[in-house]
């Protein structure tokens, strides 16, 4: 176990002043499911950290509220407050099943969604339907708040953009409409506390005629940091759905993978799973027959 | 580094002592309180067997920070025995079950239990399987802590 002092700020300007104080010998501490871990291991990554501020006592930085048009949600929030949450059932049930997958109810019981994306790692299952849900998060700092995307907060595997007196304490979507649908897909090695091999989150709207009118498509641990798949979504833009269409979608977005990777040793493994999930995911969320390959 | 007073509720009792700023709540419960019931297997939370329970819910105590624990409630192993000190129902149901065999991952399973069948009394067993999926036993083979969790609910049911 790497040694270290413990700080308890009080309020969310507490921590901002610590962590100017200490700079980058400095760690929050939320769930500390993965820091703790970490930590003990004596990880490469914090052979510098002499300080762990703490955010467990700060009473504002853990909801899940219902806007008029955004849902908003504290980055303190666990996953499992996430999975029992009416409101995320109703809006974004894929959201609510990806954190339910999410190791065990103990890891879920103390994880946070906060923790889940600043730790940043490539298999976080939080994150991949909230980069479907084009979020946003807030970041505060000394000098004030600031927002940007998820997908832009995120900048490298364990590197999110933060300077060194900021932390992130919200994260917000828009509100998902009538002819709004999600789904999320997981391939894991086994049934419980599975890390992610492969997992797949889209989010689909269509037209009054029946349209696919917009898509995202976003695969989990593909690619460095998760990101969603813009040239297939077009795709769909537009078109009916059918079989053909989807089947194309698929091809297209294995295609995409191995242009943005290129070919590697896994490659004749993920290309047909990834191709596969992408087919179910879609398939799912407009609650079609899913066939199994 | 300088020790933190940490305060807490620890098996119903106001507990307060000066722990360690990086001490995990396993090493305070284990070394600095003695109570060795909870036992460390694997050190990052996959095996389960330092299972207590925090607020009503279970946690890993291998990686929670004793220093979090400030005005939460704890219950570990030794706490759940009854006022006489008899085993808890639930303890019984695991014995006649044989679902202990080393005994190494029980007082985790047990922990799991507890925190499930204070919630929900009457689980299925898909929300069993779900409350026990981060316990891992290796002797059993699952089927025998199953039907002790079955014949404990039936039981605190009367």
């Amino acid at each position: 176990m790497y040694t270290f002092d413990y700080h308890r700020p009080k309020n969310k300007r507490e921590v901002c002043e610590l962590l100017a104080e200490y700079k980058d010998t400095a760690k929050l501490i939320a769930g500390g499911t993965d820091l703790l871990v970490q930590m003990f291991e004596q990880s490469d990554r914090l052979i510098n950290i002499k300080n762990v501020i703490d955010l467990t006592h700060i009473k504002d930085l853990n909801y899940i509220v219902e806007g008029k048009n955004i849902i908003r949600i504290g980055a303190m929030t666990t996953h499992t407050e996430i999975v029992e949450s009416d409101i995320l059932k109703k809006f974004v049930s894929f959201l609510s099943e990806s954190s339910f997958l999410i190791g065990s109810p103990k890891i879920r019981n103390t994880g946070t969604v906060g923790g889940n994306i600043s730790n940043a790692s490539p298999a976080a299952d939080s994150v991949v339907p909230l980069i479907a849900l084009n979020a946003k998060v807030k970041i505060l700092g000394l000098s004030g708040e600031r927002e940007e995307l998820l997908s832009d907060f995120i900048k490298n595997p364990y590197d999110v953009d933060l300077k060194e007196d900021e932390f992130l304490t919200e994260i917000y979507f828009d509100k998902p409409k009538k002819n709004d649908y999600n789904a999320f897909v997981k391939l894991g090695r086994r049934k419980a506390m599975a890390i992610s091999r492969m997992t797949v989150a889209v989010t689909i709207r269509l037209s009054e005629s029946g349209l696919f009118e917009s898509v995202t498509i976003v695969p989990g641990c593909i690619f460095p940091v998760p990101k969603r798949l813009f040239s297939v979504e077009k795709l769909m833009i537009g078109e009916k759905v059918s079989d053909k269409l989807l089947e194309r979608v698929s091809k297209e977005a294995a295609k995409f993978m191995i242009e943005t990777t290129g070919r590697r040793w896994s490659t004749p493994y993920k290309e047909p799973v990834l191709q596969s999930l992408t087919n179910r995911a879609i398939r799912k969320a407009l609650h079609m027959e899913v066939h199994d390959e | 580094m300088n020790k933190i007073q940490l305060k807490f509720t620890l098996n119903g009792k106001l507990t307060s002592l000066l722990v360690k700023p990086y001490a995990r709540l396993i090493d305070v419960l284990r070394d600095d309180l003695g109570l060795t019931g909870t036992k460390e297997g694997c050190a990052i939370g996959e095996c389960g067997a330092c299972t207590v329970i925090v607020n009503n819910l279970t946690v890993n105590s291998c990686h929670t920070l004793a220093a979090q624990m400030e005005g939460k409630d704890v219950v570990t192993i030794e706490g759940i025995a009854t006022a006489k000190g008899d085993p808890h129902i639930i303890q019984e149901a695991y014995v006649e079950k044989n679902g202990i065999q080393c005994g190494f991952c029980t007082p985790g399973f047990i922990m799991s239990t507890k925190a499930l069948l204070d919630k929900n009394p009457t689980p299925t067993r898909k929300e069993i399987d779900i409350a026990i999926s981060g316990n891992i036993c290796r002797c059993t083979g699952y089927e025998q802590i199953v039907e002790a969790i079955e014949l404990a609910a039936e039981r605190l049911k009367k």
